[in-house]
Formats: C-alpha cells, structure tokens, sequence
C-alpha cells in the first residue's frame, strides 16, 4: 500500500456569524447584514458575493447550523479551522464553543491571535490561554497550533513567545505550536521562538507589481475629476502574478507554510481609498495554487508539521471566502476539494525524492557563483 | 460524474462515479485522456455490478455528459416499460445512457463498448443489437435537447473532429460484425500512432497491463514510430501507417487524421479488426495522472486503486525499468542533453542554455547537445543527432548523465533504459510524464507554480516565447552532480567540489 501521507489543510474562519456570546460581543443584530452590507463605490470594485443555498445565511449558536458548516468543511477534505481571538473586555472569545462539539481528531480548530499594541502582559496572555483552552484542537509536532498575526507589532518578539509558552503550561495545554504571519524567516522571527512562519495575506505583504499602473495622462485626467481617482488609491494585482510571487522560491524564505487566497478585495473596508484587490482571479488557478502548496510542504517540512492554510472559509467581506455562493454555487469548494485531492496524489508520487540541494558533497554554493558569472559576462559581452 | 445503476428484478440502484483528481478512491474514475468515451460505459458498468453482482442489468450514462445516478434512475421511471438492451436520448436523438444486459459482461463482449460513438444514438443502438442479438430500440426521455452541444464538455472531452471519428470507429465496427462470422475472436487496434513519446507510453503501458485485462492485441503506429514501438518492447502487433504523423500545430485535429489515416490502412487489416480512436480526446494535464498510467486504462487496466497507478508498490515492481549505465571512467563526466521538446514552449531558454552549458564546461564536462544550435556549440557544447532509438540508445550509453526537457529522449532514458536522468519540466506538468522517483533520476522543481499552463507557442502570462518557469541553470548543474555521484559513486562529485 502506498503509505499515507499527513498534510493539514486549515481554512481560516469568521465565528462572529452568530448569535451566541460573540455575536452579541460584536455589536449584536445581523452579522450577516453587517458583513455584506457594501456597494461598490469605483468601477473595479466586484461586490460582494452572497451565501449560496448550500448553507445559507448561518446562525452558528444554532448547534444543527454549525454541524452542517464542520461537515462540508470535512467533506471538502480541510482539517479545520483558525478561528481569531477577539478581544472583549479582559477576556477573549473565539466562538470556538460553536464548533468544538462537531470537531474530534480528524477535525479540529486552531486559534489567531492579533497582539495589543504595546508588550504583552502576563494578564493578557492568561486570557487568550483561558479563551483557547478544552477544546479539539489542532495539532502540528503535538502541539495545539496558534497562530500570531502582525508580530512586527511586538516590542519583544522573544519575550511574548516565552510569556505564551509560559501561560500555556500553566493552562495545561501539551504545548504551543506558534506560528508567526512574516514573509521570510530573515526578520527574526523563527530565532525568537516562533514554529514556524506563515505568508501574510494580500493587504498586508505587496510583491508582486500592481496590475494597473497609470501614466502622467492619466492622473492629471482624475485629478481633474475626469477619471476614476480610485485606481490610484487601490493596489490592483492580477490573480496569476500573486501566486507566482507567493511560491516561486519558496525554500529560499525559510521556514514559511503556504497561505492559499482564493480572492480578496478589501474595499468595503477603505471606503476612501487604499484598498488592496485582486485581478482576474480563477478558481483553477487556485487549485493549482493549492495543490502546489500541499506539494511543497510534504516535500520541505517535517511530517507533522505540513499545514496549508487557506485564506478563508467564510470571509465574505473581503470576497476571499470559499464557502458555497449564489452566484457560483459550490463550484470553488469543488475546486478547493481536487485541489486537495490533487496536491495530496503528487505529492504521494514524490515520496522518497530527496529535498533539493540537500545532497552532501555538493557545493550549491559554489554552483551558484559559478553560474552568476557566467551570467554577467553574457551580460556584458551582449 | 459519470452514473451508473443497477437493475435487480425491477429494482434500481444508483452509483455516482466522477472522474479522480488524484485519490481513486473506489467511487473515483482514472481519467485518462486517450481513452474513449465508450472505454468509461465499459468501465462504469464493470464497477456497478461488482457493487451489485446479482444486478440484471446495468445502465451508464453517456460519458461525454455529466450526469449523476439519480438523475439516471428519474429518466428511467417514466414512460414506457423499460427495455434491455437499449439506448436512451434526450427529446431528439443524442445518447444520454446506454441499458445494457449482463449477459454482455457474463459472455466477455464488454470491451466492445470501448467501441461505442457517444453520441450518435442510431449507429450506437446498432452495435449493441449486433452485440447482443437483439432489437435495440432507442428511447426518448423527458430531457431537453443537447444539442448545441460546447467545445469541450465538463467532463473535459474535446469534441470538434473526434464526434465524427467516434462514429466512425462504431460505423466501422458494426460492419465487421455483420460481415464476420468470426468477430468475438477478432482482434482490438489502438489507433495511437504517433508523436514519439505517446508511442512511448502505450509501448510501456501495454506491459504493464496484466494480460487479463489487456483488451488490445494491435496498436497502430507511425512508420516512423516503428522503432520506438518496437525498441520499447511494446506487446502489441504494430499496424504501420505509411503517412506522417499528425501535425502539432493542430492545423489537422486527431480527429480528422483518424478518418483521413484509415484509407491508409491496409484494407485486409481493416477487414479483421476492430479499430478504437484512442488519441488525445481530452487534455492529459487536466489531471495529475502519468500518461502511462492514463495508456494502461485505455488499453483495459481498470488501474482503480492508488497502488496501482505507476507511483504505487504494485506497478512500480512490474515496471519493466533497465538499469543502464555508463562504461566510461566517470571523469571527465560527460552529459547529454535535450534542451528542445515537442512545442516550442517546451525547449529550455537560450540563455539559461548558455550557462548551462558554459558551467558544465568550466567544471570539466564534457557536454553533447542533441540537435545543439550554434550558440550553444559556441559555449562548448558538442552536437549530435540521434535519428533512431538504436543511435539514441548508444549516444545515452555513452554518457554519464542525460538531461532532457519533456520530451521523447527523457522518458526512453529515464523509462526504459533506467540511465541516470534529471529531467527538465517547465509548461507541462511533471506528474503527467515523469518517472518513479528512483536513485539517479531528478525533477528539479520548476521555478514558478504556474505550469502546467497549456501554452505552445507564448507564455500565457507574458506572451513571450520562453517558458520562464523551467528551472534555472544552477539547479540543474547541481541536479546532474547530484544523480552521477548517487549513478557512479563519488569521484565525479570531485569536479562539483572544484566549482
């Protein structure tokens, strides 16, 4: 038999669908009406998509409602979700209590935590730990998986990580897998204690070039108020280009696990500009953006640590969401589904290949140069 | 999603089948895209009475259509009482489902619905009557017409030219059988004739099929092809086609070369064979799947488990790999290289060629170049021209380590010689074409995740004419070291050290 093969494919989740405790938190009323209620305000602007009947406009206090999300989920083959903290008063709430009776070990919910401005305080962490703890979580080396968002925001990177590792041995958990949203492991990051690293999302790491780049003509003309000032407050990038900036030369950023997008546009939230939005995007570009990154992680990172995560489940505000839609049915999360298929086959087929540029006796070093100067005497004899 | 139910003294049940992404789990179809549909009704009814193996009989949907079991079982409720065997159509005439007794499977007849034309309900009725003996009537259903039908369906199949070379297989096939008394014993073709690598693949695919399962006993071939077929050890009798192979530029489609190629065929051998068009009907990247694995369903290997396929344990032991080597002194260590494919989106960059080359030089290799341009003998290349398999052969043996873009000379090293190979991918997909992993065989990754993009002339994203996702030189010097120190033992890993 072929041996199987442990990837973790995570979708991040918005819990505040609901009626519950962190409903009522976030301002009560309809959450849905609250997410989806925006109108484009520029031409490029795509609205908003709406929930497809498949699961429909959800309550997730609503325990059969809830089930239902967790079995498509499962269906789809993802192996849970990253639910954000959300600080209320002294105390976070997850909304994990929504879900965890639908989790067990073959799902199971993960946890992002966005620091206060400021150092971390003893009291602080207490609570995230108090907020994350009993329930089926998910597990990467043996340990329950939190991930930390904007850790630039750290005054002491090395000092959070000690108080949270702290913290979590005082709230009994087996452990934490931290894992910190940076590009590249050359900030520090990882030596301050993080896991692992996690790509940011699209607003927050720009590199690959703008789709539209607009000339001289064409500013004075919206200056003028003659054409859509818009395109010059909105980064526009063209879907293809995104994801072959997010995993060419992957190895090269270190320890970095694959965030998967399958759209995002912001704009509902930069109603005066500054949005960040992405450009004819395809749901089988998506596929093979998932599939290559559950390739890359079986072939670069250690068996229990082979986590993809996709952004998101059920973001709608930012169009990112892979849930079933009315306007294009369930046909992403079919796509989401082979993706899965697909990255886990090839990346069977690749069992026993070694890494590469791992072989000992090889100067890849010295290849390198070597293959540099070749390149700049071309250069300059062209 | 292809349906299947089975009927049990009046009793329906339904099974989805859809075609795999990868897992084949057991509701899950290899898809192979030089498989006809017909091959997929012979498939899905197999499976549906191994789910119910007391079923009378079977009903398939029309694999160029996506339709679920259900959705069968509702077409089959209404109207008259259903007849066995027949042909069920939309409210005008294109085949929606085929009803098919189990006396077909229980007599071994089922392999002749690799023959069926999918979308011509008369001529399909037509065969099933001489199959069966019986009157096969053809019955509406409530369903909208088909027609128009796309381009290219959501089952992926291309149809175009390959309708009508579908009817015609079927045509052709109804009137062996009325003409021969003798036609359960006649032989299968293959008509695969050609490029060389696809020769290649079905060479190795028809050992690779367990002689049970093999439905084929003829494969059609391209003169020349003909040592290919044959120095790949293909189990098949070769039928040789004296034109030349079809264009790439798809200038003529599969489908027409089929129809335009059978004049070519000697008519004695048309007299007693039956001919299934099995060239590209669908795009082989579409799924993960190696194209050998995709040859081996075509030609009767159910291939129904992951252990099956080329990757897994069972097949991998059956391959039929050789364990070539070269007999040189490992220094200088010397490379053979091919830097162009099939399609110009295929051949590895100039530039990037150039320093491949220049670098390999500098380290002391020695370089050949297949075909090589002037530019590359001008950065130290040598060139040479295979022209056969026997002359590719000996130039391979004569080299410590092979390189090759996606194309014929790769797949004849790294396949059927077993000689230390790094193979070089960037349009197309690896897991379509590559090997199993083995010491002294490397896929470099490619640069980008962009492949495979389907381009042939220009870069999808850029409209340039080079692929930019092949991968770059350093890589591959380093790919080359790597497989000769892993072939050859370490002394030639000393020329990597000198770098």
């Amino acid at each position: 038999m072929i041996p199987p093969l442990s990837l973790l494919v995570l979708a991040f989740f918005d819990a505040r669908f609901q009626s519950g405790p962190l409903g009522q938190a976030c301002g009560g009323g309809d959450p849905w009406a609250r997410a989806l209620d925006a109108y484009p305000a520029r031409r490029h602007h795509s609205p908003l998509l709406q929930p497809g009947k498949a699961l429909g406009r959800y309550d997730l206090a609503d325990a059969a409602s809830a089930g239902r999300v967790v079995a498509v989920a499962r269906a789809t083959g993802i192996g849970g979700f990253v639910l954000d903290c959300h600080r209320v008063g002294d105390q976070y709430l997850t909304g994990a209590e929504c879900l965890d009776a639908w989790c067990d070990d073959d799902f199971g919910l993960a946890f992002r935590w966005t620091p206060p401005a400021g150092p971390a305080t003893a009291a602080d962490v207490a609570a995230l730990m108090a907020a994350i703890t009993g329930f089926s979580t998910l597990l990467a080396d043996g340990r329950q998986v939190l991930v930390v968002n904007e850790p630039y925001r750290l005054p002491d990177p090395a000092g959070t990580v000690a108080l949270l590792r702290q913290a979590a041995d005082a709230a009994g958990l087996r452990g934490l897998y931290l894992v910190a949203t940076a590009a590249e492991a050359r900030g520090g990051l990882l030596d301050a204690g993080f896991d692992a690293l996690l790509d940011p999302g699209p607003a927050q790491w720009r590199s690959c070039k703008p789709a539209e780049l607009l000339n001289g003509y064409t500013f004075l003309q919206a200056e003028a108020g003659q054409a859509d000032g818009g395109m010059f407050d909105d980064t526009i990038m063209t879907y293809a280009h995104f994801v072959n900036s997010r995993m060419v030369d992957r190895p090269s950023r270190g320890k970095v696990l694959p965030r998967v997008v399958l759209d995002y546009a912001d704009w509902p939230d930069h109603p005066q500009g500054g949005a960040t939005l992405l450009a004819s995007t395809s749901p089988t570009l998506y596929r093979r953006f998932l599939a290559g990154a559950l390739t890359y992680v079986a072939q670069h990172f250690p068996e229990d640590e082979r986590l993809v995560f996709i952004d998101s489940w059920n973001h709608w505000r930012q169009r990112s969401q892979i849930e079933p839609t009315t306007q294009f049915g369930s046909t992403v999360l079919d796509e989401t589904a082979n993706g899965i298929r697909q990255g886990g086959y090839v990346a069977l087929t690749r069992v026993g290949e070694p890494t590469p540029g791992r072989s000992p006796g090889v100067d890849y070093d010295a290849i390198a140069a070597l293959c540099r100067q070749i390149e700049d005497e071309l250069s300059l004899s062209a | 999603m292809l349906g299947g139910i089975a009927i049990t003294g009046g009793r329906l049940e339904a099974f989805d089948f859809r075609f795999s992404m990868g897992p084949l789990s057991p509701e899950e179809l290899l898809d192979s895209a030089t498989s006809p549909p017909g091959r997929y009704v012979w498939e899905v009814a197999r499976r549906t009475l191994a789910r119910v193996p007391g079923a009378d009989a079977v009903v398939v949907s029309n694999p160029l259509l996506a339709s679920r079991g259900a959705r069968l079982a509702d077409l089959l409720q209404g109207g008259d009482t259903l007849r066995c065997p027949a042909v069920l159509t939309d409210a005008e005439t294109f085949p929606v489902a085929y009803v098919l007794p189990r006396a077909l499977f229980d007599q071994g007849l089922g392999r002749f619905l690799c023959l069926l034309s999918a979308n011509r309900a008369a001529t399909d009725a037509q065969l099933l009557s001489q199959l069966t003996g019986q009157i096969v009537p053809r019955r509406q259903t409530p369903l909208k017409p088909l027609a128009p039908l796309p381009k290219i369906t959501a089952q992926g199949y291309i149809l175009g030219d390959n309708l009508a070379a579908w009817q015609a297989q079927c045509a052709d096939a109804v009137r062996l059988i009325r003409s021969r008394a003798d036609w359960r014993d006649l032989p299968f073709a293959a008509h695969h004739p050609g490029h060389a690598g696809d020769v290649l693949f079905f060479s190795l695919a028809s050992r690779l099929v367990p002689p049970e399962r093999l439905a084929f006993r003829a494969q059609v071939v391209c003169r020349t092809y003909l040592d290919i077929f044959r120095d790949c050890g293909n189990r098949l009798d070769p039928i040789v086609l004296d034109i030349p192979p079809v264009s790439r530029t798809g200038n003529v489609s599969d489908g027409r070369y089929y129809l335009d190629s059978l004049a070519r065929i000697d008519p004695q051998v048309r007299a007693g064979t039956f001919m299934v068009y099995c060239r590209f009907s669908k795009s082989y990247s579409r799924t993960p799947f190696n194209l050998l694995d995709q040859a081996r369903f075509a030609l009767g290997d159910p291939v129904a488990t992951l252990d099956d396929t080329l990757y897994g344990w069972a097949a991998a032991a059956r391959l039929p790999l050789g364990h070539s080597r070269c007999a040189r002194p490992p220094a200088p260590l010397r490379v053979l290289m091919q830097l162009s494919g099939g399609w110009p989106l295929k051949a590895y960059p100039a530039r990037p060629a150039r320093v491949l080359v220049q670098a390999l030089a500098r380290l002391g290799c020695a370089v050949t170049v297949l075909d090589a341009p002037a530019d590359l003998v001008a950065a130290g290349a040598t060139p040479a021209t295979a022209g056969s398999t026997d002359r590719l052969a000996a130039l391979i043996r004569d080299h410590h380590v092979v390189l090759s873009v996606d194309s014929f000379p790769l797949h004849f090293a790294s396949q059927v010689l077993g000689h230390p190979t790094v193979a070089v991918f960037g349009p197309t997909f690896p897991g379509n074409s590559d090997a199993p992993r083995r010491l002294g065989y490397r896929v470099p990754p490619p640069a980008l995740p962009c492949g495979p993009c389907g381009g042939y002339k220009a870069c999808p994203l850029d409209e340039g004419p080079e692929c930019h996702n092949h991968p770059p030189p350093a890589d591959l010097v380093a790919a080359i070291l790597e497989v000769a120190a892993e072939a050859y033992g370490g002394a030639v890993l000393q020329r990597g050290d000198a770098a």
